[in-house]
């Protein structure tokens, strides 16, 4: 499903605009990433995706649909969302949390089908978490938590997935695992945007990156195009290394960090 | 922490819910059965059954047929009816709040009740319909008042301010209460309102059961509907949107189910706490927090717990009767504190 994105513009108090002018196609099948500094904009333009937000100017087209036309159990059916962190509320177990991205396909007093345990299986196989499956989800580690809100939003079955710094909580290893099972979804023929800071991680997962600042898509294109130091330089306001790895050709940021002054004034 | 054995536990609890309905029953029926043979005069068990089925017999004196039917019987039933509202009520605030804190009274219902019953107690009228109609009134003004304060230009309600605002209301309404029973001159007004605030069942009349059963049918029908909407809401409004469940549309109905719950509870029986935080809580360290199964299974065991602690507070002090109030925070209290030791972690 492609998601489109037209001119669209937010601010929250009315005044001051968070996003101004955004302009972004993804395809079913593409992963594409969004990064830029902190107050850029990349959560806003997520949650104005999702629906949860409502632009001041622009519209949000997901497949044929104008998301204003859609309720938001259909937005449901079609997209699905895993933040950085997600609250809950109870002492759930992990499986019932997982089952819980079955809401808006099931009816309201529907027992689970079998389809509905097949995504919910499936998910939780992929996601690493079915050794957790009767485990309260209060008692799992912050990583294993961060794996259930992805099993739950695979359940869901989205045509898109969007994903808010998603790897924040996860070690090393489970990062990977994580942007895996995402770039998975994406040639299954969801399309998947992600927020994310880690640049490398970026540059090796993604099909395709935007660079934000200051509310505006400043480039986009394939990551080697958009992550040189001039543009970096411009959206961070920081020098860094950026290199290929000779084997891979993979692309790789290292931000300067600069050393610290011991001397007295 | 990771040393508790949850698993094992988790299944057998999960295992529980397979013969819970017919636990459930047999408390609903011992506790009626209880309910209506226990009291200052004992009634002989088949005598009651024949006095309720309305069997003219001579083992049925006309005084035991008077204190079935137009004494026990109306009141072990406004327990059931208020207790399961209450309950139920207290399940949806804590799920719409995620506020273990959060009970029926948390809009300042509580306060709103007492007030308009109080004005009716020194306005002198001897009318039975206008005390609840007045603690009604009240609670409903209360919960209009805190909810118009929490709803927002763009017509979201916000969580924060209904339950600051519920606390500052009801603050403000119990402040004129106390005014009014500072004005109060005659002892008896005073001990009326007292009487009241502590809550009680004993002015339970067959024309209050009339009045309440469907009101707590509808407003719990209405709660149980919502159900599943509020599991989703277990992971925030913003999550809860994510799995198609529109967190306003949510609120709204439960906030207006629950008001009308509480505030007819309240109207007939006075301001009974505990009962709506408690139940809640102990009925989801036993089952689980699914709402489906928790809503039904709090509304059983709420309706029986307050039954019980009627029965407790007409035959401890025989012949004279304790609020019930003090009955359900004297043993909710406790129990609640022991949870909280125990199991605080998973409240």
């Amino acid at each position: 499903m492609r998601i489109r994105v037209d001119r669209v513009s937010f601010a929250y108090d009315g005044t001051s605009l968070v996003l101004d002018g955004i302009e972004l196609e993804v395809d079913g099948s593409e992963f594409v990433a969004l990064i830029g500094p902190n107050g850029s904009g990349k959560s806003t333009l997520l949650r104005i995706i999702s629906g949860v937000l409502r632009p001041t100017d622009g519209s949000i087209q997901l497949g044929d649909s104008s998301i204003g036309t859609l309720s938001v159990r259909q937005i449901a059916q079609r997209l699905a969302m895993v933040e950085q962190e997600r609250p809950i509320g109870f002492d759930f177990t992990v499986r019932e949390v997982v089952a819980m991205g079955r809401t808006p396909h099931r009816g309201r007093f529907a027992r689970e089908t079998r389809d509905d345990q097949t995504a919910i299986d499936r998910a939780m196989t992929l996601a690493d978490v079915a050794n957790l499956r009767d485990r309260s989800i209060r008692a799992v580690s912050g990583g294993e938590r961060q794996r259930v809100f992805l099993a739950m939003a695979l359940a869901q079955e989205p045509k898109a997935l969007l994903l808010d710094e998603p790897t924040t909580h996860l070690d090393l290893r489970h990062q990977v695992q994580f942007m895996a099972i995402v770039q998975q979804r994406a040639e299954e023929g969801a399309a998947v945007v992600m927020a994310i800071h880690d640049l490398t991680l970026a540059a090796q997962t993604t099909d395709r990156i935007a660079l934000m600042h200051q509310g505006r898509i400043i480039v986009t294109g394939s990551p080697s195009d958009v992550l040189t130091r001039r543009h970096i330089k411009q959206a961070f306001d920081l020098d860094v290394e950026v290199g290929q790895d000779p084997d891979t050709s993979l692309t790789y940021v290292l931000p300067r960090v600069p050393k610290p002054n011991h001397e007295t004034p | 922490m990771g040393l508790r054995p949850r698993q094992g536990a988790r299944s057998k609890i999960r295992s529980i819910l397979r013969w819970s309905p017919w636990v459930l029953c047999l408390l609903v029926l011992g506790t009626f059965v209880a309910g209506v043979v226990i009291g200052a005069v004992t009634i002989p068990l088949p005598a009651a059954v024949r006095a309720m089925l309305g069997v003219q017999s001579d083992a049925v004196s006309p005084m035991h047929r008077l204190i079935v039917m137009q004494i026990r019987l109306p009141r072990v039933l406004l327990g059931f009816l208020v207790g399961a509202a209450l309950a139920v009520s207290g399940t949806a605030m804590q799920g719409l709040f995620r506020n273990p804190l959060a009970s029926p009274y948390i809009l300042g219902i509580a306060g709103g009740a007492s007030t308009g019953a109080a004005l009716v107690i020194l306005s002198g009228t001897r009318s039975p319909f206008l005390l609840p109609l007045g603690a009604f009134g009240g609670a409903a003004l209360a919960a209009s008042i805190v909810y118009w304060l929490a709803r927002g230009r763009d017509r979201k309600t916000s969580i924060f301010t209904l339950i600051l605002g519920g606390v500052a209301v009801g603050a403000l309404f119990s402040a004129v209460t106390s005014f009014l029973i500072f004005l109060s001159s005659r002892g008896e007004q005073l001990a009326d309102i007292l009487f009241w605030i502590m809550g009680g069942l004993g002015r339970a009349t067959w024309l209050s059961i009339y009045i309440l059963a469907p009101v707590v049918g509808v407003a719990t029908a209405v709660v149980f509907f919502f159900a599943r909407d509020l599991n989703a809401l277990s992971t925030g409004e913003e999550g809860a949107f994510h799995l198609g469940v529109n967190p306003d549309a949510l609120s709204r109905w439960l906030l207006l189910a629950t008001t009308v719950l509480t505030a007819s509870a309240v109207a007939l029986a006075g301001t009974i706490g505990f009962i709506g935080l408690v139940i809640p809580h102990v009925v989801r360290l036993i089952v689980g927090p699914n709402h489906r199964i928790l809503i039904p299974i709090s509304a059983v065991v709420g309706a029986c717990f307050l039954v019980w602690a009627d029965l407790a507070a007409r035959t401890i002090v025989t012949p004279a009767e304790l609020p019930v109030g003090v009955i359900t925070a004297f043993l909710g209290a406790p129990f609640f504190l022991y949870l909280l030791k125990t199991k605080g972690a998973k409240l």
